[in-house]
């Protein structure tokens, strides 16, 4: 027999209240005068025994109650042998258990020298042994997806046993509510008796998902492929993203194992925002480190490694469970990319103490400008103000782009280039689509047939208005912000944005995609943008040279142009975060993965790989 | 009118349900006044008793005259005397009759207008009222008289006094029946708290001296059934001995032991041709006393 809660035990304890309370109850008698005691001693002499007999039957009653409570809520356990006589007498039935396992990250965490995924181990097998012979067992490892390590229940538990022995923990989050679902499911119509167990460390967020409904969808059943779980062949498991108590079968018992720190200590980066998000050779980037802290107060030291060279370290007093942000600001790189590590000092859970990311240092930047030299000329003096500028243009005709190679440019201008031929206007939308930004100045060649003719616009242009009259200079508003376009943006001191317009692209409604990112005094946009695929489209509503405004000559047109080269920059160029517990998608970052390809991390260990298909998009998720 | 003695314990509304009642002595009497109760001695009544031979000097006016013509001897007629009856109220004051339970009165209280009352009915019936106040001792004994007067002097001295003090009820009850001359009625008042057997000689004792007996037994509801809720330690109020006990645990036996407590009265005393009554506190005194003084009167017709 044994106890779930075995502490409660120590409630028997208790079984002396009786006999205290009986003890008091006669210090704290009440003096009375009565007319004569004699007849109470007479009485009491004849019912001395009786009332000793009774005092003794309601000590030892309350005796027992109070041992039975204790008993009760210490929760015992007990199985009967089904070979055993005694079992058979009373029915002992086969069981089908289900073991759901926390595979998550957080099990990694060092108590009193072993991890609790080891600890967890233990106890996994412990209720495999614990099972008679004939008893199935089902287990599940709950990770960001359910791995079904035996999916389908088997009798063979030396074999569960091997198989658990072999386990590895996760690097993901679990969701705990899923495997116990698909296990809940596996064993739904055994016949036989059944029992879940859940074997956890027991943080709070592996518990979320049985109080809320969580929208991670998840596909069909993850496939591992250098890992050493075996292969989904063994169970098709259906696996619900949602908790709901109504599909739990009442009969099942659960078991929940929870194994663990009850408050554990933990320091880890949890974000990094790289400033600015285009990194020259000359550049000293600015990493501002989310650190996060859980347990008591301590001293604890944030260091900044790159290319496994440290290069900033910091020591900082932490508060108790509280985050705070750190700047760091790390010397100049060579062109190139780097690869940076934060970490924090070593922890109960090291596993989460290091926060990588890859910089990409450039020499220069090419931008393809697309239009007349005449037409080019404000934009090509923005992008190059001065002979070394980072920035290196490449001027193209429109009827060129096809036979250009996109890719090689983070950023592509047309400049009075519409209309364009039939195929260019296919090769633009694939670039855009696949990350690029293209930011389009209109001109006098081109009608409103001409913009509308491209998929990805963010507004129908109607047509193209005449301002009578003597411009006015309009101030120009920027509408949102906070949108990445405006990251980072500096004003020359004492400038304002504006223009004075004499010619503009009047939109219609806005696709439902586009938004008005800068705004003039009258209703129609000065700028629009929309977002396509993976890339961007900026469309102005006055060309690029003096003829429709004077845009060019404004301290906000040189700006402006440059941060349309850091968006191009942001979105496009590699950004590659590598967050404790997160997936990514490998072949984002690398186009071609080959087969049994390894995944090294800048402290040289090896990150484990594995095929999904998600979303739509095959591809290795780390 | 009855005087401020009276009024003290008996209102106005109990004297006038009182005021007709009567009390009868089962027995003879020897009365100081010509009365409505029989006397021993032979007087003036129209009631005959007997004849008797004729002596020289007596009334010849008393000759039966019809016997003399039968046997030609000469008898005297001679007739019952009727005369008065002599109440003694014998009151209780020891320490045990100062007890009463929540909302009751003491038992001594409720004696003393146990006493007033009947007291009042003797005096009312022009018959002789006297009094015995006594604990370990008689405290006060005063001779009976019929006057409301002499009534309200006594129970102004009973008022004055308290209980207190150990009992000896028998001792004391052998020295009033040796003070009373003449057969008398004496009614007891007490909670009978005293060694069982020397009481009920002492009540033999007035027995056989031809004294009219009525006893009443007077004990709070509490004492009778023992209905305490909690433990407690109780402390004898008498001797201060102490004793802790759970009412509710002996109430079984409590009951018993108490019941044959009071049958050690109650057979005795009817074997005495003893009047026994139990009263207990809670019972309103003059409905106790008129149904008591009604079926004494039936009983004895």
């Amino acid at each position: 027999m044994t106890f779930l809660s075995p502490l409660f035990l120590g409630a028997a304890g208790a079984a002396v209240l009786p006999l205290v309370l009986h003890l008091m109850a006669k210090r704290n008698t009440v003096r009375m005068n009565f007319s004569t005691v004699r007849f109470l001693k007479l009485a009491q002499k004849q019912s001395s025994t009786k009332i000793r007999m009774e005092n003794f039957l309601l000590w030892l009653l309350r005796t027992l109650l109070m041992l039975l409570l204790a008993f009760a809520f210490a929760k015992p356990v007990a199985r009967l042998s089904g070979h055993s006589s005694f079992g058979s007498l009373l029915g002992a039935s086969r069981r089908d258990v289900a073991i759901v396992w926390d595979g998550s990250y957080s099990m990694s965490y060092e108590l009193n020298g072993r991890s609790v995924w080891d600890v967890s181990k233990d106890s996994v097998i412990s209720i495999i042994r614990g099972l008679n012979k004939g008893d199935r067992v089902s287990i599940f490892v709950a990770a960001d997806t359910v791995v079904p390590l035996i999916g389908e229940p088997t009798s063979d538990l030396d074999f569960a046993v091997a198989t658990v022995k072999a386990q590895q923990y996760r690097y993901t989050p679990s969701s705990l509510s899923d495997a116990a679902l698909a296990a809940l499911d596996v064993i739904k119509n055994t016949g036989n008796e059944r029992e879940l167990f859940i074997v956890t460390d027991g943080q709070n967020s592996a518990w979320d998902g049985f109080r809320t409904a969580h929208s991670a969808s998840s596909g069909p059943s993850a496939a591992p492929a250098s890992s050493p779980l075996p292969s989904p062949a063994a169970g098709q498991v259906r696996v619900l993203s949602t908790w709901n108590p109504d599909q739990v079968d009442k009969n099942i018992p659960f078991f929940v194992s929870l194994l663990g720190a009850k408050n554990p200590v933990n320091t880890a980066p949890l974000t990094v925002q790289v400033q600015p998000p285009l990194i020259m050779a000359d550049t000293a980037p600015e990493l501002q480190v989310t650190v996060g802290h859980a347990g008591p107060a301590q001293q604890n030291s944030v260091a900044v490694y790159v290319d496994e060279r440290e290069v900033v370290r910091r020591s900082v007093d932490l508060s108790a469970n509280t985050g705070f942000n750190l700047m760091f600001t790390i010397p100049p790189m060579p062109p190139g990319t780097h690869a940076v590590r934060i970490q924090t000092a070593d922890d109960p859970l090291m596993l989460d103490n290091n926060f990588l990311l890859l910089l990409k240092v450039r020499e220069n930047l090419p931008i393809l400008v697309v239009g007349s030299e005449e037409d080019t000329f404000f934009i090509n003096h923005a992008l190059t103000p001065t002979d070394n500028a980072p920035i290196k243009t490449k001027l193209l005709a429109p009827d060129q782009l096809v036979s250009e190679t996109l890719d090689n440019y983070p950023c592509v201008f047309l400049v009075n280039a519409l209309p364009l031929p039939g195929p260019a206007l296919t090769v633009l939308q694939d670039y855009v689509h696949k990350g690029g930004v293209v930011a389009i100045f209109p001109g006098n060649r081109a009608t409103p047939d001409d913009y509308n003719a491209f998929s990805f616009m963010p507004a129908k242009v109607l047509r193209i208005e005449d301002i009578t009259g003597m411009p006015e200079r309009q101030p120009l508003a920027l509408l949102d912000p906070l949108d990445p376009l405006f990251s980072g943006l500096k004003m020359p001191p004492g400038a304002s944005p504006g223009a004075a317009v004499q010619r503009r692209l009047v939109f219609d409604k806005l696709d439902p995609n586009g938004k008005a990112l800068i705004g003039a005094s009258s209703e129609n946009p000065f700028l629009v943008s929309r977002v396509f695929g993976t890339g961007r489209v900026l469309l102005f509503s006055v060309s690029a040279d003096r003829q429709w405004s004077d845009l060019p000559l404004s301290p906000f047109f040189l700006p402006l142009v440059h941060q349309a080269v850091h968006l191009a920059c942001g979105i496009g160029e590699d950004k590659v975060q590598v967050q404790p517990s997160s997936s990514f998608v490998l072949s984002d970052v690398i186009s071609q993965v080959p087969e049994g390809a390894t995944l090294i991390a800048p402290d040289h260990t090896s990150l484990p790989i594995r095929k999904v298909q998600k979303e739509g998009r095959g591809g290795i998720l780390r | 009118m009855p005087a401020a003695g009276i009024a003290s314990f008996l209102k106005p509304a109990e004297l006038h349900k009182l005021g007709r009642l009567a009390i009868n002595s089962r027995y003879v009497v020897e009365g100081s006044l010509a009365g409505r109760h029989r006397s021993p001695n032979k007087g003036s009544s129209t009631e005959f008793a007997e004849h008797r031979n004729y002596n020289p000097g007596d009334d010849p006016k008393h000759i039966d005259w019809k016997v003399l013509g039968r046997t030609d001897r000469y008898f005297v007629r001679r007739y019952e005397d009727e005369t008065n009856l002599r109440v003694y109220l014998v009151v209780d004051r020891s320490a045990s009759m100062a007890y009463a339970s929540e909302g009751k009165p003491t038992k001594y209280e409720y004696a003393c207008h146990l006493a007033a009352a009947v007291g009042y009915v003797v005096v009312k019936a022009k018959d002789s009222v006297g009094l015995c106040v006594y604990a370990e001792k008689i405290d006060a004994n005063i001779g009976a008289r019929n006057s409301f007067s002499h009534l309200n002097n006594a129970l102004a001295t009973l008022k004055g006094y308290k209980p207190a003090s150990k009992t000896s009820t028998a001792k004391t009850l052998h020295r009033i029946a040796d003070s009373i001359r003449r057969r008398a009625l004496v009614i007891l008042f007490s909670d009978l708290f005293d060694e069982q057997d020397d009481i009920v000689r002492a009540i033999a004792h007035f027995r056989k001296l031809h004294h009219d007996v009525i006893v009443f037994h007077i004990l709070d509801p509490m004492e009778v059934d023992l209905s305490f809720k909690k433990g407690a330690e109780f402390v004898d109020m008498e001797t201060g001995e102490m004793v802790i006990v759970d009412p509710r645990a002996i109430a079984e036996d409590y009951l018993k032991v108490f019941g044959e407590f009071l049958e050690g009265y109650r057979k005795p005393c009817a074997e005495m041709n003893v009047d026994y009554r139990m009263v207990k506190t809670d019972e309103p005194f003059d409905t106790f006393v008129r149904a008591y003084l009604e079926e004494r009167k039936r009983f004895s017709r």
